[in-house]
């Protein structure tokens, strides 16, 4: 029956699917081809395969939590005065990269495939191409940086696919759901506790994240809670056990906190706006309900927090670039995108400026990849909201629907976000969107089953 | 023709995969080739890139270092990003303003000049008051800024 009910909604998948996602990009290759011979050359024994298996499984758990919590190891070694950075989960990516290599070569599989397989290689081709012309018409002056910021683009799409081939069942989403969900509760806590022990004394409000172990990451860490909550939110909607409902409260209100006190604002407006399709999606009464209660949360949240928002309108008035984030923002955008007027196609390549001049992830885009660039971005971002949506309304999982909605809700956050910070770059928000992305897609969209050519 | 075919081939000839590896590997030299081995010495001028500024400033050490004084030597630096110098003491001495006795180091510093023609250091605004720390391999010490004077 669940053979039959899985076939259905196979086929209900298949039949939806565009042209773009029939492109099987994995099983032609002749590297992957030439790798995998090579793999099966080397000697091998059951119990190995079996290690090996255990430490993929294992080892994708460590790396979320990694991914999340791991300090910056070169900032641990020379001091916080470095801009270079490599995490625990940096390397760990690396390791697990090498052990499904050789899981998929031994096993002889398939590479599992995804909507996104053609938004990426577009992107990330034009990427290379435009970074390429940057460096050789001169606007780029160090090449070498702009060679670190291409690796950490890849390393997104490394981790998608990384998830999409180890999540491929709904066991192993919800496994690796609770890694999430585990990684987050802990982050919540140390950063409840740096509210109430704080390292310094500061006047009006104290962000959590931005001294100490993680340093300057208070909008970075929020963006991840804001991702959290979503999902946390969708699943409480969706899921009917007592426990579960309970245990979700509990972390949704330490997450919560957590992200109050961040003082991040333009993590507040996308919050608002992923928990407000969330609702829109699942239940039209529930959006009432939340959007009444924004009415009134004035009344509720914390004078500090209410204070961070309306300053907003003080900044907005203030025309100096030193005392003003809008100031400083509107300004930057201005000389950016005024080197799209020189550079309007291709723009003027990746990591010609550093990212933190930017400040939104689309003014990025544009100055440094130009229009194409921000079309294939564009078209990478339909892609995902169209095979998000897919997934939450053709299965008949209640499970696998819940986190496609909590995970599109995530993903409209994040795009929210990305218009006041870089919020595409920044590891620890992007890690985590394209890890779950991944796993979502790995679990519900299963490309490489016969019937989706149906 | 299609632009890629279902195999993935790109124009019914290669693989988009195998292409985009090949990419990335020819890139990677690339960028190796231009950025450490012929480093291009001219590039177009694009507005908002980060700008350094060499800037000598006297610190007070702080109270609570001053144990650390004679350890302080001249041609102590720090480094930043690629191991490159971003700060070198050049001298150092004692200051007495009224009844108290101040040790002072001087140094030269490579400051980041912001958008708005401000010097940070460290992230941190450079003016007379400030906090600033200086570490190198071999020490740590940390003072307030007296007095900057652009180099």
């Amino acid at each position: 029956m669940r053979q039959l009910s899985l076939k259905y909604e196979d086929s209900l998948l298949g039949k939806s699917c565009k042209a773009t996602e029939r492109i099987d990009i994995f099983s032609s290759s002749r590297i992957l081809g030439w790798l995998s011979g090579a793999v099966k050359k080397l000697p091998r024994s059951e119990r190995l395969e079996f290690f090996m298996e255990r430490a993929l499984e294992f080892g994708f758990g460590l790396f979320i939590f990694s991914l999340i919590l791991s300090p910056n190891l070169i900032g641990i070694v020379k001091g916080f005065s470095t801009s270079l950075s490599l995490y625990l989960s940096d390397i760990l990516l690396s390791v697990l990269c090498i052990l499904l290599i050789l899981k998929k070569s031994f096993e002889a599989s398939s590479w599992q495939r995804s909507s996104l397989d053609i938004p990426f290689f577009f992107y990330i081709s034009f990427t290379i191409f435009s970074t390429a012309r940057g460096i050789l018409i001169g606007t780029i002056d160090n090449p070498f940086v702009s060679m670190l910021y291409l690796v950490k683009n890849l390393e997104y799409v490394i981790m998608f696919y990384l998830a999409l081939n180890i999540v491929d069942t709904t066991d192993k989403l919800k496994r690796y759901l609770f890694w999430w969900f585990g990684a987050a509760a802990v982050l919540s806590a140390y950063g409840i506790y740096e509210h109430f022990h704080p390292f310094d004394f500061v006047r009006g409000f104290y962000r959590i994240y931005e001294r100490g172990l993680f340093f300057g990451q208070a909008n970075h860490f929020a963006g991840f809670l804001m991702f959290m909550i979503s999902l946390a939110v969708a699943l409480i909607i969706s899921l009917g056990k007592k426990v579960q409902k309970m245990m979700l409260s509990v972390l949704i209100t330490m997450m919560f906190f957590a992200l109050l006190w961040t003082y991040s604002r333009q993590v507040y407006f996308a919050l608002f706006l992923a928990l407000s399709l969330i609702f829109l999606l699942k239940d039209k009464r529930l959006l009432i309900f939340f959007l009444l209660l924004v009415l009134i949360a004035p009344i509720f949240l914390p004078e500090s927090v209410t204070g961070r928002i309306q300053m907003l309108v003080t900044e907005a008035q203030e025309s100096n670039i030193a005392h003003s984030t809008v100031a400083i923002r509107l300004h930057n955008w201005g000389i950016a995108l005024s080197s799209v007027k020189d550079y309007p196609l291709m723009g003027v390549g990746l990591g010609a400026r550093h990212r933190a001049f930017y400040d939104s992830n689309f003014v990025l885009v544009i100055s440094e990849l130009g229009f194409i660039g921000l079309l294939l971005f564009i078209f990478f971002l339909f892609s995902a909201v169209r095979s998000l949506v897919r997934c939450y309304r053709q299965r008949s999982d209640i499970f696998i629907k819940a986190v496609a909605l909590g995970c599109l809700g995530g993903l409209i956050g994040i795009v929210a976000q990305g218009f006041f910070s870089v919020s595409f770059i920044i590891s620890r928000i992007a890690g985590p969107l394209f890890c779950m992305l991944g796993m979502v897609l790995g679990a519900g969209e299963r490309i490489n089953e016969p019937d989706f050519r149906a | 023709m299609k632009i890629i075919d279902e195999k993935g081939r790109l124009f019914n000839t290669i693989n988009a995969l195998d292409l985009l590896i090949m990419c990335i590997f020819v890139f990677v030299l690339f960028s190796v080739y231009f950025g450490v081995v012929y480093p291009r010495t001219v590039s177009r001028i694009i507005t908002g890139k980060v700008h350094y500024a060499p800037v000598a400033i006297k610190v007070i050490l702080d109270k609570d270092m001053e144990w650390i004084y004679d350890s302080i030597l001249t041609k102590d630096i720090q480094k930043g990003r690629f191991d490159k110098p971003i700060a070198e003491i050049t001298g150092k001495g004692w200051k007495v303003l009224g009844d108290a006795r101040y040790a002072v180091i001087n140094l030269s510093i490579q400051a980041q000049v912001e958008v708005n023609g401000v010097l940070t250091y460290g992230g941190k605004i450079l003016k007379p008051g400030e906090k600033f720390i200086f570490e190198s391999d071999r020490i740590k010490l940390s003072g307030l800024v007296k007095e900057l004077k652009p180099i």
